[in-house]
């Protein structure tokens, strides 16, 4: 049968077969029977409350109620209320003299929904300029990112044509604590990503088969229904039904767009499972959603066909999938800054020819002899004595590269990331800051006889950190403890703090920072700290980024006046345990720094199962940027092993520092040459 | 999704391309064009990545040329690799009224062979070749860059149509001829080389997380 041309309600071009044409009409006449039990409400202008006026949403809202239902739905009528009464008018005029985005917004106008009646106006794309340039002025931080064009536009067209609405309704479901999950149209769509990760999570207790099927196809829920969560639907499925969604979604929030998007997964189960390539699903699933014309039965498989999807499992989810970006992120960041740094500094001044090539031949050299010192595999040897590494990084191969040292593949190849950190960075314009932690193996066993019951397993280094406002930045680092761990406690004579070198005096340290460990019990361990901030420093509040080594111990740690604090808890799993018996470990910490500055003090407490104390490192890598210190968390018990009823020990990684200074040409000295220069 | 045997027993050759630039250079309209043969002038901007494929004969060959398209926003740069890590070639099209969209297929190539390697082929479209009046890249200079990494550059127009058939079949002709040269040993059909549910966020170019040797 040959498709008909129509038109919908929202002036949206219409393409239907017969059989379509008769579902639109049976859905237009239920929607006419809930249109008599809405008019009562809209004459009070006064909404049902709870459980009645989430059914009648769910059920859909019929077009002509939708501008003061919505508003009032969505608490876009309250954003208003709270506002000044002219304050889209402000923002539409900030927007237009002041708007990063106008170009952006501009390129769009023409491209949102052409074929649309009212859009395709230059009164619709004259209207959807000014609330989108409303809405990058209202949120800096967002701004513009395509696909809000979409749901402007969508907006205008439910609402009357009502800009104010659009923008209010914009707002509320954008805003910080709004409808949609956090993040969603920022910079590099982290929220996205989390809503897709956690779609496919739900994709495998809820849809087995197809999420097996996707798994071998290499079809990831990002490929599918990234629209779907970026323009809710507007721009998949047709406006009427989408419009359905959206009436559910402001009334319920997020999570329907949860149970819609398992619904059309699930209605089309039998012909994704056919598919046998990615694109074919693509593919499909796109017509299967342009076809969606029966808007009553996608609801009701939404609501009643994919079992039960309480909010909480959801947060839970994104929780999750939330750490796993903000790890990744934090990664990114710390690559930018490396990049920005390296870019920023080759206009400062020139450099030594000797490459980054050059770095990665030493610290090969040096982790071969350290393999050949300590070959953690046959023949421990103990080692006492701090280890330093000569190195020297001219910027200009490292913008050659443009790749961070930490990447630098071979010693990744020989030692995991947990194992060797190189953290690169910079701070200030001039300074390029360069720390090379490379892991020592060491045997316990070598070390402390051959007990199971009370070993020493590793150290703990502390790290003392000098910054220097000149540019120049140096760390030195130096083992200053070993703990003990096991059944039995073993308390280690602390030995003092001793700087690998002696700043010179010209570059005079206004900040220094120790951690030492002090104890560590089966379930405790405590730092000692010392922040030393000199009045008039620029370095302020900061929050401390942790690196990638630090997953899955921490996630952030915030630093605000006199208190900081961990946050973050994950599974610990030392190297040879089986995830089943995995225990969850918890790891937290809180301090306080003293009024003066002159010392902090942490208390880091971990909750790991009797036997079983993950031992951490921490490393302050000031090189990253000032203001922002690089902080990475060394496994330092990763080889222990378990044994039924007990725990033993085979070989302990031990996480070392090495000393360098350096110069404010940027050039890298092992620390002990740096003194005085 | 290198190739598929069909039920004849005669194998046929199948070449991923995926489609990169900056936004409104016009991949959406490139593909209209290649697929089904027509142009609009507003072509909605492309947020969700489209999949489409067509039959083409190449060297008496029936090969199947399946195309990603992709969004073309910064923002969604994010999403990119989902789509270029299995990818055979990969079409960098830039505006020829536009230096700016050139600029955004230079950072295209360094993250691809950073990324990706040298083994994917890489095609340089000029777009809107129509507006020529408005050209803002001279074909010299574009076919220069294209040289001196080792692409090819087409010059092209959706709107008339020049240029797109040479474009994706060379293309895809170029995959067959380094198929043939690597001993037909494609990359494994459809894997992407990664945990389904895990999370990809590309670095901007010129880095890359653990990899082969680079130094």
């Amino acid at each position: 049968m040959a498709p008909t041309t129509s038109r919908d309600v929202y002036g949206f071009e219409l393409n239907c077969t017969d059989e379509q044409s008769n579902i639109r009409q049976r859905c237009a006449e239920k929607q006419a029977h809930q249109a008599a039990k809405w008019a009562k409400y809209s004459e009070k202008k006064q909404l049902p409350k709870g459980d009645k006026l989430k059914k009648l949403c769910r059920k859909g809202i019929p077009p002509q109620y939708r501008p003061w239902v919505w508003m009032s739905l969505s608490g876009a009528a309250e954003k208003q209320r709270e506002h000044m009464a002219n304050y889209y008018d402000a923002m539409v005029h900030m927007g237009e003299s002041t708007s990063e985005f106008a170009h952006q917004i501009d390129l769009d106008l023409a491209r949102t929904f052409p074929a649309n009646d009212y859009m395709s106006t230059e009164e619709g794309q004259a209207a959807l300029r000014r609330v989108l340039l409303a809405f990058s002025a209202h949120q800096t931080q967002v701004g513009y990112c395509q696909s809000m064009n979409y749901l402007a536009a969508m907006l205008l067209l439910a609402l009357d044509r009502s800009e104010e609405k659009a923008f209010w309704v914009l707002v509320s479901l954008i805003d910080d604590g709004g409808i949609l999950y956090q993040g969603m149209y920022s910079q590099n769509l982290v929220g996205a990503h989390v809503e897709m990760s956690s779609l496919q999570e739900l994709v495998v207790a809820k849809l087995p088969r197809l999420h097996q099927h996707f798994g071998k196809l290499g079809c990831d829920m990002t490929i599918i229904a990234t629209d779907w969560f970026l323009c809710l639907f507007s721009t998949s499925l047709p406006a009427e039904t989408a419009m359905r969604c959206w009436d559910a979604l402001l009334s319920e929030g997020a999570k329907v767009l949860y149970r819609v998007a398992l619904a059309l997964l699930k209605t089309h189960e039998e012909v994704l499972l056919a598919q046998d390539n990615a694109g074919y699903v693509l593919r499909e699933m796109k017509l299967a959603c342009a076809a969606m014309h029966d808007r009553d039965a996608l609801l009701k498989v939404a609501f009643d066909g994919v079992g039960s999807l309480p909010m909480a499992r959801i947060r839970k989810v994104r929780s999750e999938k939330q750490a796993v970006m903000d790890v990744e992120l934090a990664r990114r960041g710390r690559n930018k800054a490396v990049r920005d740094a390296v870019r920023d500094s080759d206009r400062h001044a020139p450099f030594a020819a000797e490459g980054l090539s050059s770095l990665a031949d030493r610290i090969k050299n040096a982790v071969a002899v350290k393999e050949s010192r300590y070959n953690f595999n046959s023949q421990p040897t103990a080692r006492t004595d701090p280890y330093t590494i000569p190195v020297i990084i001219p910027r200009s191969s490292c913008r050659y590269h443009d790749t961070s040292v930490s990447q630098v593949p071979f010693v990744s190849a020989l030692l995991t990331p947990r194992d060797i950190n190189l953290g690169a960075g910079m701070a200030c314009s001039r300074m390029i800051a360069l720390l090379a932690v490379v892991a020592l193996f060491a045997s316990a066993q070598a070390q402390t006889g051959t007990s199971t019951q009370s070993q020493v397993i590793n150290r703990l280094v502390p790290v003392t950190a000098r910054i220097v406002n000149n540019g120049a930045g140096a760390i030195g680092v130096t083992p200053a403890s070993s703990i003990v761990s096991g059944r039995k406690l073993l308390q280690i004579p602390q030995p003092a703090l001793v700087p690998v070198y002696n700043a010179p005096a010209t570059y005079s340290p206004d900040f220094v920072k120790t951690i030492v460990p002090v104890t560590q019990q089966k379930n405790t361990m405590a730092f000692l700290g010392q922040i030393k901030q000199a009045p008039g420093s620029d370095l302020g509040d900061y929050t401390f980024i942790f690196g990638e080594e630090a997953q899955p111990f921490l996630k952030s740690l915030a630093v605000s006046g006199t208190t900081f604090t961990f946050l973050g808890a994950s599974a610990i799993l030392p190297q040879d345990q089986t995830a089943t018996t995995a225990p969850n470990s918890v790891f937290s910490a809180s301090g306080f720094v003293s009024a003066d500055g002159s010392a902090t003090t942490a208390i880091v407490s971990t909750k790991t199962p009797v036997g079983v104390v993950p031992n951490v490192a921490l490393k302050f890598d000031y090189s990253q940027t000032v203001g922002s210190p690089l902080v990475s968390v060394y496994y330092t018990d990763r080889k222990a092993t378990f044994a039924t009823g007990g725990y033993s020990t085979t070989t302990s990684n031990l996480a070392q520092s090495f000393g360098i200074y350096i110069a404010p040409d940027g050039t890298v000295y092992p620390g002990q040459t740096a003194t005085g220069k | 999704m290198a190739r598929n045997k069909q039920q004849t027993g005669i194998s046929k050759e199948s070449v991923k391309i995926v489609l990169l630039g900056e936004g409104r250079v016009g991949k959406t309209s490139l593909l209209a064009r290649f697929i089904h043969n027509n142009f609009k002038e507003d072509q909605q901007a492309t947020i969700q990545a489209a999949f489409m494929s067509r039959q083409l004969q190449i060297d008496s060959q029936q090969v199947e040329v399946a195309l990603w398209d992709t969004a073309g926003q910064e923002r969604f740069h994010s999403l990119a690799p989902l789509y270029y890590r299995d990818a055979d070639a990969a079409l960098l099209v830039y505006d020829i009224s536009d230096r700016d969209t050139l600029e955004r297929v230079r950072h295209w190539v360094k993250e691809l062979r950073t990324m990706v390697g040298d083994d994917i082929v890489l095609t340089i479209v000029g777009n809107k070749s129509d507006l020529e009046r408005e050209r803002a890249v001279s074909q010299e200079e574009a076919a220069a860059f294209a040289q001196s990494i080792g692409a090819q550059h087409v010059s092209a127009s959706a709107k008339t149509g020049q240029g797109i058939e040479a474009a994706v079949s060379g293309t895809a002709q170029m995959v067959l001829a380094s198929r043939k040269r690597l001993g037909g040993s494609a990359r494994p059909p459809g894997s992407t080389g990664r945990r389904p549910g895990s999370i990809v966020i590309a670095d901007g170019p010129g880095t890359r997380t653990q990899g082969s040797s680079c130094c």
